[in-house]
């Protein structure tokens, strides 16, 4: 085109690589193993769900202590008034969270889906 | 006349809430997927406006972008903002350097470029966090396909536009350098 000058393609071709660039920027990142992600006072913690254990966190109302037993993370204990996060259970698909709020404690799980979850479910069929 | 000047000026800040109202118009399918009219009045007046002018237009631009959509109180309104400044100072940039080298095809692009850009480091740093990439090539892509097609419409206009020349001229006058600017020999 006549219209377009040497600088212009210059800028175009530049347009493009950081188009895609912001193409592979955008890509979620490497799944990984399943784990639970907790933050804790502003911290972030990473507790695998392969094998059991226990963490303890101190917050603003006390102690919380989360623990991860047969592929499973749960908050068992919490010095919160009412233990919402006690009663909301064990977590393990990712996406899935349990939080106490007065502690400043979530938990969520992250990372690769399991087997069944790959596969096409009643509703989505 | 100092009232060209001024007058000019309040003009092109003008066309750019008629345009904005105009854009408001269009149907958008996702909020991010603009045209940008808006910015054709601050595209075609890079030429011959002073830098205060120039910045006036932009501020008059994003104030009338927001009370056409109603974003002038919200959150949006940033975006609006920071995308406008960047993207001016982009073009000026590329413009100023760029002489005769670049059309405004590349100015505008470069604008696109940098607006889009700014505000997808806006969404993630400040207001959405770390999904916000998720949309970045949409956003990215958008802004450079309106940006692109909104240079190449300036350019033919600049090129057709015998009402712009009188502006110019009006306006230089009024700033009392009445010659229109050569491109300086050692650009080249």
């Amino acid at each position: 085109m006549l219209l377009l000058r040497k600088l212009d393609f210059l800028i175009i071709l530049f347009s493009l690589s950081v188009l895609t660039a912001s193409v592979f920027w955008s890509l979620p990142e490497e799944e990984g193993k399943r784990r639970a992600e907790i933050e804790a006072s502003g911290e972030k913690f990473i507790m695998p769900l392969s094998r059991d254990g226990a963490m303890e966190f101190e917050g603003p109302v006390g102690r919380t202590r989360v623990e991860a037993a047969g592929g499973e993370v749960f908050i068992a204990q919490s010095d919160c008034r009412d233990g919402i996060c006690v009663t909301m259970g064990r977590i393990s698909e990712p996406g899935e969270w349990v939080a106490c709020l007065p502690n400043r404690v979530i938990v969520r799980v992250v990372g690769g889906k399991s087997e069944e979850d790959t596969e096409v479910d009643a509703g989505a069929y | 006349m100092r009232t060209d000047r001024r007058e000019i000026t309040a003009f092109f800040g003008a066309l750019c809430l008629f345009l904005s109202a105009l854009e408001y118009l269009i149907p958008k399918p996702l909020p991010f997927l603009r045209l940008g009219l808006a910015n054709l009045p601050l595209l075609i007046g890079l030429r011959f406006f002073e830098p205060a002018d120039l910045i006036l237009v932009l501020f008059l631009k994003v104030l009338g972008q927001g009370l056409m959509n109603g974003t002038l109180t919200s959150y949006v309104f940033l975006f609006s903002l920071t995308g406008s400044v960047v993207s001016v100072f982009m073009m000026t940039l590329v413009y100023r350097f760029g002489g005769r080298y670049v059309s405004l095809v590349g100015v505008s692009l470069s604008g696109a470029l940098g607006s889009s850009l700014a505000q997808t480091m806006m969404a993630v740093l400040f207001i959405f966090g770390d999904t916000a990439r998720i949309i970045a090539p949409f956003s990215i892509g958008a802004g450079l396909v309106s940006g692109f097609l909104l240079g190449l419409f300036a350019e033919k206009f600049v090129s057709a536009s015998g009402w712009l020349r009188k502006v110019e001229k009006r306006y230089r006058e009024s700033l009392g350098k009445p010659e229109i600017p050569e491109i300086p020999e050692e650009v080249k």
